[in-house]
């Protein structure tokens, strides 16, 4: 129960992470328009901040939605299938599910090496690009991980089959 | 084993595990990953599909779609629908079905703020339904009607939908949602005439109520102005090339949140949801789009898209047949599909016949924006059917079928409109874009 808890919690913190990262890309970009309709002056770097924003924002929204299993399948021939039946393909969906992201972890942390020997900047403020693989990274394997536990409350029988 | 063995191998597992309920995302990026090692083997699959996850969220252009969602998730969760019902229902709740062109009227009003066709459902659903029952209207004809209205919200701009497929095709999305406006006005218009025929052969649907005083009217229609002010800015910015798309949708953000500041909406446990929401559906759209970049890999690899591509021109059709058969495909597959997936999965396949063919492509996205919209209210699974039955669970899926047809038969009309007559979309995009 208490990691039941602890898991709701998590997925919000990810939630508000996704929300402020969102929030401060419409912020800083309101400001620039506001800055360049009056002044006409432009904030530097805009486009690189908005895109580390959104790397953020991105991966965190991926993990939220494996903690939320908040995804898209088609009904087609699962309703005609026993409850058990129907039980046991979504646990191994959601384990298929986490071992496609930590395999895309893992290439992605390769690349993270790479850019980091390479000693890889963003094109306009020169913002190591390290830290826009970082999320990916960190994003994929907390997805990996709720993957996993939506593996074990399925077959817990706490969540809903049809949900 | 040929590689367009493989693509095809491929492409009947992935329908298998489609059938068998595996989220599309992660079908698309199994059976992707899979393929990409069959054909290239592990090291070059890897470097690839570590570039995809990447890739796909990286670009500039992508971040005008969280911002939209925010936007649409801020708007839908501090009563602005409630404000569009209002002025729709003391413009038009005096005349017969009028309380249902209030509601078209709001849902294209709400389309104009939101972007998600069952976010409209959902929040119109809750608001008018109750109020059409209590006014003697017929629950099926009230059901309909909402989910009729709700696609407005992905045929007006802006719309997520129209934002993905720009990104997916290269192309403007300032463009897109300049072409959508009028198809957009056309379908709300369609669905009022819908509406006064249906009415018309039948009274007993939708009584006539009392008309407010002119005061209240006046009052009600002004509740609507942050609507009216958040679009006009967002939209009338794009238009006269003030903002990008991404500036236009971080100045709705701001303005919905301001709107929603000066009312006294904005607490807490609405900013809460609104970031629940935003996070689901980010996640998932960006999920899809790394499991189709995935997917396309092996498309790519196995090259099946361009022999596709081959059979067609080589069978000689003419455009237009080929277009009935696009918009066929579309439809049918919008039976059993959501509209996201749909796209993500199928325009790397369809677009390319589309430009062999000289056809437009932003023409052709208002048309497959028009197609995908009518699989939301086509029996026997249109999403929309399903969101406004679980509002009214005493009501038979059987009644909403019979109900919806006429808007069905509206839909169909504006298709034809709109494929044959490309200018419908197009004049505007040449006008403001020369």
């Amino acid at each position: 129960m208490k990691l039941r808890v602890f898991a709701d919690r998590c997925a919000d913190g990810l939630a508000w992470l996704t929300l402020a990262f969102v929030g401060a890309v419409a912020i800083i970009t309101g400001l620039d328009v506001v800055f360049r309709q009056t002044v006409g002056i432009s904030i530097h770097g805009l486009v690189d901040l908005t895109q580390l924003a959104m790397m953020h924002a991105v991966f965190m929204s991926i993990a939220y939605g494996f903690g939320r299993r908040t995804h898209v399948a088609v009904m087609l021939l699962t309703e005609v299938l026993s409850c058990r039946v129907n039980k046991v393909l979504s646990a191994v969906w959601w384990l298929c599910a986490a071992v496609l992201l930590v395999i895309l972890g893992y290439a992605a942390f390769d690349q993270l090496l790479l850019v980091y020997a390479y000693g890889d900047v963003s094109q306009n403020i020169r913002i190591p690009m390290l830290w826009f693989w970082l999320p990916v990274v960190v994003g994929l394997l907390v997805a990996a991980l709720a993957s996993l536990w939506a593996v074990a409350e399925t077959l817990s029988g706490y969540v809903d089959q049809t949900g | 084993m040929s590689t367009a063995s493989v693509g095809i191998a491929g492409l009947v597992v992935f329908l298998i595990l489609l059938a068998l309920r595996m989220p599309i995302a992660v079908a698309m990026g199994i059976v992707g990953l899979l393929g990409g090692l069959c054909i290239n083997g592990w090291s070059a699959t890897i470097f690839v599909v570590g570039n995809l996850s990447f890739s796909s969220v990286f670009p500039y252009s992508l971040s005008v779609v969280p911002l939209f969602i925010l936007m649409g998730s801020l708007a839908l969760h501090t009563g602005m629908s409630r404000n569009l019902y209002d002025a729709g229902a003391a413009l038009f709740g005096h005349w017969r079905g009028g309380l249902s062109i209030g509601t078209i009227v709001a849902c294209a009003g709400f389309g104009a703020i939101c972007g998600s066709s069952l976010a409209t459902v959902a929040t119109m659903g809750r608001i008018s339904i109750p109020e059409m029952r209590t006014r003697g209207y017929d629950e099926g004809f009230s059901a309909a009607t909402v989910a009729a209205g709700g696609t407005l919200g992905i045929l007006i701009p802006p719309s997520i939908i129209l934002v993905i497929y720009a990104i997916l095709t290269e192309q403007s999305i300032g463009h897109l949602f300049i072409a959508a406006i009028v198809p957009g006005l056309l379908a709300t218009a369609l669905y009022i005439t819908a509406i006064g025929i249906t009415v018309r052969v039948n009274p007993t649907m939708a009584p006539v109520i009392e008309r407010p005083s002119s005061r209240d009217r006046l009052f009600m229609v002004a509740g609507g102005w942050h609507v009216l002010v958040v679009f006009g800015v967002v939209l009338g910015g794009l238009f006269a090339g003030y903002f990008s798309p991404t500036e236009a949708a971080s100045v709705g953000v701001l303005g919905v949140t301001l709107a929603a500041l000066l009312r006294g909406r904005l607490t807490g446990r609405i900013l809460k949801r609104a970031a629940q929401e935003t996070a689901s559906l980010t996640g998932l759209i960006f999920l899809i789009l790394t499991g189709a970049a995935i997917f396309n890999y092996f498309i790519e690899a196995t090259q099946i898209n361009h022999f596709l591509v081959a059979a067609v021109t080589e069978a000689g059709l003419p455009s237009w047949q080929i277009i009935i058969a696009i918009v066929v495909f579309y439809i049918v597959l919008g039976c059993f599909m959501d509209s996201v997936s749909m796209i993500f999965l199928t325009i790397p396949l369809i677009f390319p016949i589309v430009i062999a063919n000289d056809l437009d492509p932003v023409w052709f996205g208002i048309l497959l924006l028009s197609v995908v919209e009518i699989g939301l209210i086509t029996p026997p699974v249109g999403m929309n059917l399903f969101v406004v039955k679980a509002g009214i669970p005493q009501l038979s899926m059987r009644r909403i079928y019979t109900a919806v047809l006429p808007f069905l038969v509206a839909d169909m009309v504006r298709l034809v409109l709109v494929a044959t007559v490309p200018a419908l979309s197009l004049y505007l995009v040449g006008l403001a874009y020369g």
